[in-house]
């Protein structure tokens, strides 16, 4: 177990292959209670979120939810977030585990006074339930049918004698849930999924095998592909970076970066050779010249070749340019990628 | 688990067995379980000299990579070609899995190995 953001977290269960190839192939369970859950509620809610993030909250419709950023007023990252749309005055953040104190202080200092930010980070349990098999789990275990939940929908269901909230997202690229619970249910339901999957070879999952899954899937995360300096469109997920109506911080700047490209951003890359690039390691270009470090690396089971992120000038942006990352005192070839490197089952449920 | 009867070990983690003058090396079941999912496996060329204690490759899994070390010295005889191209089969097979054979060996510092039951104590005193 290795201490993360003030929680105890497991690296891995047993083997962070055998994990991965468990959700790519038939399904896994992490258990995601770390991260941080807000409820943004009144009449001015959606001005609000509008007005400190790139994405468009007020193209939700009741039940959807889009991925978001939180800007800070240099138009940095405070977070990467999803919003969910209950109604026009009743929004649920999802924040990250080492952000959601800081959104939420964020939120708090600039709220107007026509709504109210609650952190209910304490009230509920979240499990991602991932893979092609998860919707037929799901339904075994709790009798629910979920055909009609398409991607990046949400519906509250009574379970367990309680509300739970149902999502399907997730963090992999496969097709799953993020199940919202009390602590107390949440127990059980990590229980039930894994007795109602045995029979399908479900693992419980930890956080070696979800980083592996999101960067072959090309998710950003925290700390690594995104923080407070650069900007959306400098991490990479420029595609969330919307005009609006409703200005939020460097409104100008942000939309200008994505018209005309920034000069330098957050770039994907594939070994030719072997190795397993990491976090830090120096990349050089093919005359030597240091042009950035390893932001998040692994090994791709999949792809059987190292994978990993890099922010990098815009010499280096098109796709089969060559870099060089320095893997123990050896300059190893690699080529600079676009998109995903995996492509899984997520999204493709939506009818 | 006991470790295996008729072998020798180190410190660091690797067997080795002597047979016919010639010594084969590999790493243990308790390097193999601390490394995780094993994905490459680098090893010296046939016919480099080596030293106790020094470097004959390295291997790396999903979470780390580390430097093997020789158990004695001398010269490499051969290398498991096979296993550089499917090195998931030291996991699941530690001992079955040698890696280099060793001609021309220092004795005294084979001698000087742990049989299993010292490896097994020390491996206790890891906790």
């Amino acid at each position: 177990m290795v201490p993360f953001a003030g929680w105890e977290m497991p690296v891995r269960y047993a083997s962070i292959i055998e994990e991965y190839e468990s959700v790519r192939k038939h399904s896994g369970i992490f258990d995601v209670s770390h991260m941080g859950e807000l409820a943004v509620r009144g009449p001015g809610a959606k001005k609000f979120l509008d007005g400190l993030t790139c994405n468009r909250v007020s193209d939700l419709e009741n039940g959807q939810i889009h991925y978001n950023a939180v800007l800070n007023q240099a138009g940095g990252l405070v977070d990467d977030i999803t919003i969910y749309k209950i109604s026009d005055d009743d929004y649920f953040v999802v924040s990250n585990a080492s952000n959601y104190e800081k959104v939420y202080e964020y939120f708090i200092r600039l709220t107007p006074g026509d709504s109210e930010i609650v952190n209910e980070s304490d009230l509920w349990n979240q499990i991602a339930l991932q893979g092609p098999l998860a919707e037929k789990i799901f339904s075994e275990y709790t009798g629910i049918d979920f055909s009609d939940l398409n991607y990046y929908r949400f519906q509250d269901y009574e379970f367990l004698n309680e509300k739970i909230r149902v999502s399907r997202t997730g963090y992999t690229g496969e097709d799953g849930f993020e199940i919202y619970s009390s602590p107390g249910a949440g127990l059980k339901i990590w229980d039930g999924l894994l007795s109602a999957g045995k029979s399908s070879g479900i693992l419980p999952c930890g956080l070696a095998s979800r980083d592996i899954l999101r960067l072959e899937s090309m998710y950003a995360l925290y700390g690594h592909e995104l923080n407070e300096e650069r900007t959306p469109v400098e991490s990479g997920i420029g595609w969330i970076v919307k005009e609006k109506e409703i200005p939020y911080p460097q409104y100008e700047k942000i939309i200008e970066q994505k018209k005309k490209g920034p000069d330098y951003k957050v770039c994907p890359f594939i070994l030719k050779e072997n190795g397993i690039p990491r976090e830090n390691y120096d990349i050089y270009s093919e005359n030597g010249d240091p042009i950035g470090k390893v932001l998040s690396g692994a090994h791709s089971p999949t792809l059987k070749k190292g994978i990993g992120t890099a922010y990098l000038p815009s010499d280096y942006f098109r796709a089969g340019t060559t870099v060089f990352i320095e893997i123990r005192n050896k300059k190893i070839s690699a080529e600079v990628t676009k998109g995903a490197f995996v492509k899984g089952t997520a999204g493709k449920k939506t009818k | 688990m006991a470790s295996p009867e008729g072998y020798s070990y180190t410190k660091e983690h690797e067997w080795a067995k002597e047979e016919n003058g010639v010594i084969t090396v590999g790493i243990t079941d308790y390097a193999q379980n601390h490394l995780g999912d094993i994905v490459y496996l680098d090893l010296v060329e046939p016919g480099t000299e080596i030293q106790k204690g020094k470097s004959f490759g390295t291997i790396e899994s999903v979470k780390a990579a580390e430097d093997l070390y020789s158990p004695v010295s001398g010269v490499v005889d051969s290398i498991n070609e096979g296993l550089k191209e499917n090195p998931e089969k030291i996991n699941s097979d530690p001992m079955g899995s040698w890696m280099l054979k060793i001609k021309d060996a220092n004795k005294d510092e084979f001698k000087s190995m742990m049989n299993a039951s010292s490896y097994d104590e020390y491996l206790g005193s890891l906790g």
